[in-house]
């Protein structure tokens, strides 16, 4: 995981767009959180740099 | 078996950096072995390079392919035409694959995406270390099967130096001492007198120091390959 | 900016992650519409590989959860 998310800075995407979590079955609503966080941080990112060139996508 | 070690991403970008449709050759031997250039390893650089060099707004192709051996010359026929129809082929197998790839294919422009380091084994996931360096006169069984030319930082042959303390060389306290190894070795095996046995200087000249090595085998060659 | 929709991808296992989005589905929790979930046996299955495939297709973030 250390290894990919360097491998992301050196790509130049950036570490911060993987993130890893722990979650149980049980954590519904812990599930639906994590993925709203993450959904907050990646707008505040904007969107992939590969992605600005594929206005399509 | 041969280690090798990957080149930062970095550096390999530049390599990369003059030519537009480059095939990323991976070998399914040692470096696959070592997790430097495999299959695997081949489709993980192929993908970041892509990436990069598209974030950098550079078009380029990376092609990928792996090959069992990329040092005999009937696993590179294999991949001939791939070879062909590229401007680079970034080997990820050993130096000697990469040479092999040139001396088959004399047109192809090759670079080394990763860097051939020794011969040694994974001690433990994740580590490995040198065992070996070939020097061309193997003398294992005078000292418990432990290489001092490999693992002793001197290549002392009557070792210990006056460096050795505690079972540290003294280049690096992580480095144990070939010497002290090879002495324990002795003692648990009850060979002592072993180490009193003065060993005398070699011929270096099977090693490295000898200029570039051949070895011919004559019951093996075939007639068609007699040149003189 | 405004317009930005973020993709995600989110790899889950199938024996936790992947109940736990299934079981907000059934608890009717809101959670963004924009995220992929992919189901894995179990997260010790990803790969760098499979982080790399995502973003090469053009996701904006991944998720690992497991
Ligand atoms: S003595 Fe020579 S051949 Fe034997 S292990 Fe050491 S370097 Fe290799
Ligand atoms: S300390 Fe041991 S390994 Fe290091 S140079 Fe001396 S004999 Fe060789």
């Amino acid at each position: 995981m250390a290894y990919t998310k360097e491998l992301l800075d050196q790509i130049g995407l950036g570490a911060d767009r993987l993130e890893m979590h722990f979650v149980s079955s049980a954590m519904g609503r812990e599930f639906a959180q994590l993925v709203t966080e993450m959904t907050g941080r990646i707008e505040e990112l904007g969107p992939s740099p590969l992605r600005e060139r594929e206005p399509d996508q | 078996m041969i280690i090798g070690e990957q080149k930062t991403l970095e550096e390999i970008k530049k390599l990369v950096a003059d030519h537009d449709r480059i095939l990323i050759l991976g070998c399914g031997t040692c470096v696959t072995v070592c997790f430097a250039g495999g299959e695997k390893e081949v489709g993980i650089l192929a993908s970041s390079l892509r990436m990069a060099t598209e974030i950098d707004n550079q078009e380029k192709v990376f092609d990928e392919a792996t090959v069992q051996r990329q040092c005999e010359w009937e696993f590179l026929d294999a991949v001939e035409e791939e070879i062909q129809s590229h401007d680079l082929v970034l080997s990820m197998a050993c130096g000697i694959g990469v040479q092999a790839i040139v001396e088959r294919f004399p047109e192809a422009r090759v670079a080394p995406a990763i860097n051939t380091t020794f011969l040694g084994l994974p001690e433990e996931h994740g580590l490995w270390t040198e065992r070996c360096a070939a020097c061309g006169e193997c003398i294992l069984h005078l000292t418990a099967g432990i290489c001092p030319i490999a693992r002793c930082a001197k290549s002392m042959l009557n070792g210990p130096c006056g460096g050795s303390q505690g079972g540290e060389c003294e280049i690096d306290p992580e480095v144990p001492c070939a010497w002290q190894l090879i002495y324990d070795r002795l003692k648990a095996q009850g060979r002592l007198d072993q180490m009193l046995e003065v060993m005398p200087a070699r011929d270096w000249s099977t090693g490295r120091d000898g200029g570039p090595r051949k070895l011919v085998r004559e019951d093996l060659r075939l007639q068609s390959q007699d040149h003189e | 900016m405004s317009d930005f929709e973020p993709q995600i991808v989110a790899f889950c296992c199938h024996y936790c992650a992947y109940a736990a989005a299934d079981l907000a589905g059934s608890l009717r929790v809101q959670y963004p519409p924009n995220v992929k979930v992919v189901r894995l046996p179990c997260t010790g299955k990803l790969d760098t590989m499979h982080v790399l495939k995502a973003f090469e297709k053009g996701a904006d973030g991944v998720m690992v959860a497991g």
